[in-house]
């Protein structure tokens, strides 16, 4: 087995297990490439047909490629589509880019969340996030549970050991699995290599630009770059992974201060 | 008007121990001073940088010194402080060893901290205070600015290493010594801190592992209960975003 | 990327840091030419820096470090390689983290080397670190007599030391493969064989790790193929779950335990692909010739190849609730897929994860972070393994009120 089959393997295994452990579920699907990987993780694990929802959280300033994709794939793949609108919000007027982010973000994606998890019911959340986003992140266990406020008491995380993934969930908090917190950035792309999955256009370069991720028109910037297939893109990650390394281990001052954080046991 | 943050400093360690601490017991008896019950989680790096960019975390997302194995710079936080804003504006702002970074930050001024900024041996730990305190006088003397910022911050490693222990109460004790020339040098002072501390194993979050990779056994961490002291200050902080607002609001309507 | 034709095998390296842990570490990366220049040289200009002169054990700080800032990896991922194989370093920060990780069986380790100071002799420390090792179950261990260039490589002490050594080894059922005497500084006996030592006519440490054997589940072993749940695809029922060792084919005569019931495998399946056979680590959907009544947690084996099923089991914990563990509490069990009420019948070997002493040898309580042999008396059949040889059945979590409170790996009664 090579290191995709093991990575994938692992995260098939933590979806059946979540299956198994909460009916009431649904996986979050924001069309990019990471939650895509997602998706196809979850048809291999259920043969094909995913026997819960798939959520798409719509704050209507996604660009225009993006709900064209979404809607040709969710009709191949057969998926049980949910998109959740805050139209309350909208009415109002928040609108993304134009209210400060953080309204923005609140309203229209987590309240979203928010008001769908309690429409349906759902007991616990499939997610695509990855442990190399996000410092944060790192923190985060493959089961994670939030409470109402869909705040995360980081410090106080159940153990979670190997592969038994089990999480409490009563009416008042629901679960977070996250079968991709193994992968890095480079194994998303090559699974999508591998299995031909399809990604939105923008990931490619046009004109010089392209976009690393997708996130809602107004707030997404493109890079500058002009990696137009996969492999470039591949090279393109590693190559920014290794000057980030070789400007760190030129600056002496950094070091100094990495040595003594670590001593205090902040890193 | 002068803004003094105390890292990590409570009422649990200030109250009983009043009577050794003369300049904080004189500023208590006749001015404001209340508790800060943060809603936001009592980490260093987020809680000074949401006090002076008005910022909660959810919205400056800096929420640690380090960040996927980095050290983060003042780059790194995408935000504008209240002494970028007001120095735009025609102030005399100042800021000194301010640690939602490490090394901490300054701001138009030169400052060399012990210990690159991470003070580790007691050695280091004191010289802060003496050179903060220093550097604050000597501003002080050669000029009026209209906002001055200063933070000791190895008050916290303090408590971190020595909660419980005399060793806190004397320093303590040296920090109230130092800051008594400066807190009579304005009409208008504000003393706080980004949290407060409790011992290890009651604290409601765990910052730092109990064993430091050197051994040491850490024997406080932090706690939401945050201190403030207002001399003349015309706004009240319930939140750490608070302090931006009121210093934006005051500054912007001009003096008094 | 990974050279996946070369065969891996994990050590863990038991011992404490003052008798030379980093410094053997760091000289066997060094010696097998595992380490990039470039890493290196980092590590010489960052002693420079700081006015230290280089050292082993920087080389081994330097990379525990750097695998702490790539935090994809949980554990660790220090690799060294001599001319047979590539070996995985098993350590990680902190003695706390590591004890859990090695007594949850989160960290297979398949070998050890424990590390004693061939100065201080068998002390305290030594008989501690060598009691952990016991709890690992684990039967490729190296000792190795470290700083023997500080006794002037004195033949009397090493013996001495030698047969204090096995003499208490013994009495904990350890019984080392090797007993190394070495200068991990001066490099005497890591890689090469020491002129200061001409009495020693064994092997090297890299020469007598090249003789230990891969334990963990492969395709050549026994299959075990614990079902994790039954889904309705169309009109076919299947059977899903993950291969925890050995190799399942189609056409197999299997036996599911503990029901005892048999059937023939019909197909095996994925996502639009019909397989001839699959092995360790694939998750596959099954179906069978005959419609057998088939649950979670059952374990599918080959008909000629049956495992052992008990309703009584020894295993060493990890306790991580803040509320103790006592004896003759009720809790649940989950080993693989399967789930039994237990009752913990006997707590001995209680020690302190931290500082690895005992706080007593029986027990009625286990304390957070505290490990324990435990008696475990099983409500139902449950199908074991040894640890060593399918991990996936030789190690089990213990779940209070809904919550993972320990987790744990059986050991050979």
């Amino acid at each position: 087995m090579n290191h995709l089959d093991e990575l994938e393997n692992k995260s098939i295994y933590i979806i059946r297990e979540a299956y198994n452990q909460f009916k009431k579920i649904a996986v979050l699907w924001s069309i990019g490439k990471d939650s895509t990987t997602l998706i196809q993780l979850c048809r291999k694990a259920f043969m094909g047909k995913i026997p819960f929802p798939a959520i798409h959280i719509d704050t209507k300033a996604k660009f225009e490629e993006m709900y064209k994709f979404r809607d040709k794939w969710a009709k191949k793949w057969n998926l049980n589509l949910i998109i959740a609108v805050n139209e309350e919000a909208l009415a109002r007027g928040v609108r993304c880019g134009k209210s400060n982010s953080f309204d923005c973000c609140n309203e229209l994606k987590t309240n979203a969340l928010k008001q769908c998890m309690a429409k349906h019911h759902f007991k616990a959340l499939i997610l695509g996030i990855r442990r190399d986003e996000h410092g944060i992140r790192a923190k985060e266990r493959v089961f994670s549970p939030r409470d109402q406020k869909f705040t995360w008491d980081y410090k106080n995380q159940p153990p979670e050991l190997w592969n038994q993934y089990r999480s409490v969930s009563d009416d008042e908090t629901h679960v977070r699995i996250h079968p991709l917190l193994h992968w890095t950035e480079i194994d998303v792309w090559e699974y999508v290599k591998r299995e031909k999955l399809p990604v939105n256009e923008l990931y490619f370069a046009k004109n010089g630009y392209r976009y690393r991720s997708l996130g809602c028109k107004p707030n997404t910037k493109p890079i500058k770059s002009n990696a137009d297939t996969i492999d470039k893109i591949i090279e393109e990650i590693k190559n920014s992974k290794v000057s980030e390394r070789a400007g760190r281990s030129q600056d002496k001052e950094a070091a100094y201060v990495m040595q003594r954080l670590r001593k205090l046991g902040y890193m | 008007m002068l803004v003094i943050g105390l890292d990590g400093a409570t009422w649990d360690i200030i109250n009983p121990n009043i009577a050794r601490l003369p300049n904080l017991g004189k500023l208590i008896s006749q001015f404001d001073h209340y508790t800060i019950s943060l809603k936001q989680k009592p980490w260093s790096a987020s809680v000074w940088c949401s006090l002076f960019s008005g910022k909660t975390p959810e919205e400056h997302q800096h929420l640690d010194f380090v960040k996927d194995g980095k050290i983060q710079t003042r780059d790194d936080v995408k935000v504008e402080f209240i002494w970028d804003i007001l120095d735009k504006s025609g102030l005399n702002v100042k800021a000194l060893n301010i640690p939602f970074i490490v090394p901490p930050y300054n701001f138009n001024l030169e400052f060399d901290p012990p210990g690159h900024g991470v003070p580790i041996t007691q050695e280091e730990l004191n010289a802060e205070i003496d050179l903060v305190t220093k550097k604050v006088l000597n501003i002080l003397s050669q000029e009026k600015p209209d906002l001055l910022i200063a933070v000791y911050t190895a008050l916290d490693k303090m408590s971190h290493l020595h909660w419980g222990e005399p060793a806190l109460i004397d320093y303590y004790e040296k920090i109230d010594q130092a800051i008594g020339p400066i807190i009579d040098s304005d009409d208008q002072v504000l003393i706080l801190s980004d949290h407060g501390f409790t011992d290890y194993d009651s604290a409601p979050i765990q910052t730092l592992p109990k064993i430091t990779a050197t051994g040491n056994e850490l024997k406080g961490d932090h706690h939401p209960d945050a201190i403030a002291i207002a001399k003349n200050i015309p706004f009240k902080i319930t939140q750490p975003i608070d302090l931006f607002n009121g210093l934006y609001n005051y500054f912007n309507q001009g003096k008094k | 990327m990974n050279d996946q034709e070369k065969p891996k095998l994990n050590i863990v390296f038991v011992g404490h840091v003052d008798h030379g842990k980093s410094t053997l570490i760091g000289r066997i990366l060094f010696d097998t030419n595992s380490l990039p220049e470039q890493k290196i040289s980092e590590v010489k200009t960052i002693c420079e820096q700081q006015g230290r002169p280089f050292e082993f054990a920087f080389l081994m700080d330097h990379m525990v470090e750097e695998r702490e800032q790539n935090i994809t990896i949980d554990t660790a991922q220090i690799f060294f390689k001599t001319k047979s194989r590539d070996y995985v370093i098993i350590d990680a920060p902190g003695h706390v983290e590591f004890t859990k990780n090695m007594i949850t069986g989160a960290s297979q380790a398949e070998a050890a080397i424990l590390i004693v100071d061939a100065n201080e002799g068998v002390q305290e420390q030594t008989k501690r670190h060598a009691k952990f090792l016991s709890l690992l179950g684990l039967n490729q261990v190296i000792v190795v007599l470290n700083k023997m260039d500080q006794i002037k490589y004195k033949e009397e002490r090493f013996k001495e030391v030698e047969k204090n050594l096995q003499d208490f080894l013994g009495k904990i059922d350890i019984s080392p493969s090797f007993i190394i005497p070495i200068s991990a500084f001066e490099g005497d006996n890591v890689t090469k064989l020491s002129d200061k030592m001409p009495w020693y006519q064994g092997k090297t440490i890299i020469d007598a790790l090249d003789t230990f054997k891969q334990t963990k589940g492969t395709a050549e072993q026994s299959l075990r193929f614990p079902v994790q749940d039954l889904y309705k695809v169309g009109d076919k029922r299947i059977i899903v779950g993950q291969v925890a060792s050995g190799t399942i084919r189609k056409g197999d005569e299997v036996v599911f335990s503990p029901k005892n019931t048999q059937s023939k495998i019909k197909t095996i399946e994925k996502l639009d692909q019909q397989l001839e056979e699959a092995v360790t680590g694939e998750n596959i959907g099954l179906t069978l010739e005959d419609p057998l009544f088939i649950d979670r947690g059952d374990i599918a084996s080959l008909a000629n190849d049956l495992p052992k099923t008990t309703t009584k089991i020894k295993g060493n914990i990890f306790w991580m609730s803040k509320k103790p563990l006592s004896l003759n509490d009720s809790l649940t069990l989950q080993c693989a897929t399967q789930e039994t009420g237990i009752t913990i019948k006997k707590i001995t070997n209680r020690i302190d994860s931290s500082t690895l002493e005992i706080v007593a040898d029986e027990s009625n309580e286990l304390k957070i972070t505290e490990i324990a042999t435990v008696t475990i008396q099983t409500d139902n059949e449950i199908v074991i393994d040894n640890f060593n040889e399918v991990p996936e059945l030789g190690r089990f979590t213990l779940i209070r009120d809904g919550a993972v409170v320990a987790g744990g790996i059986i050991i050979k009664e």
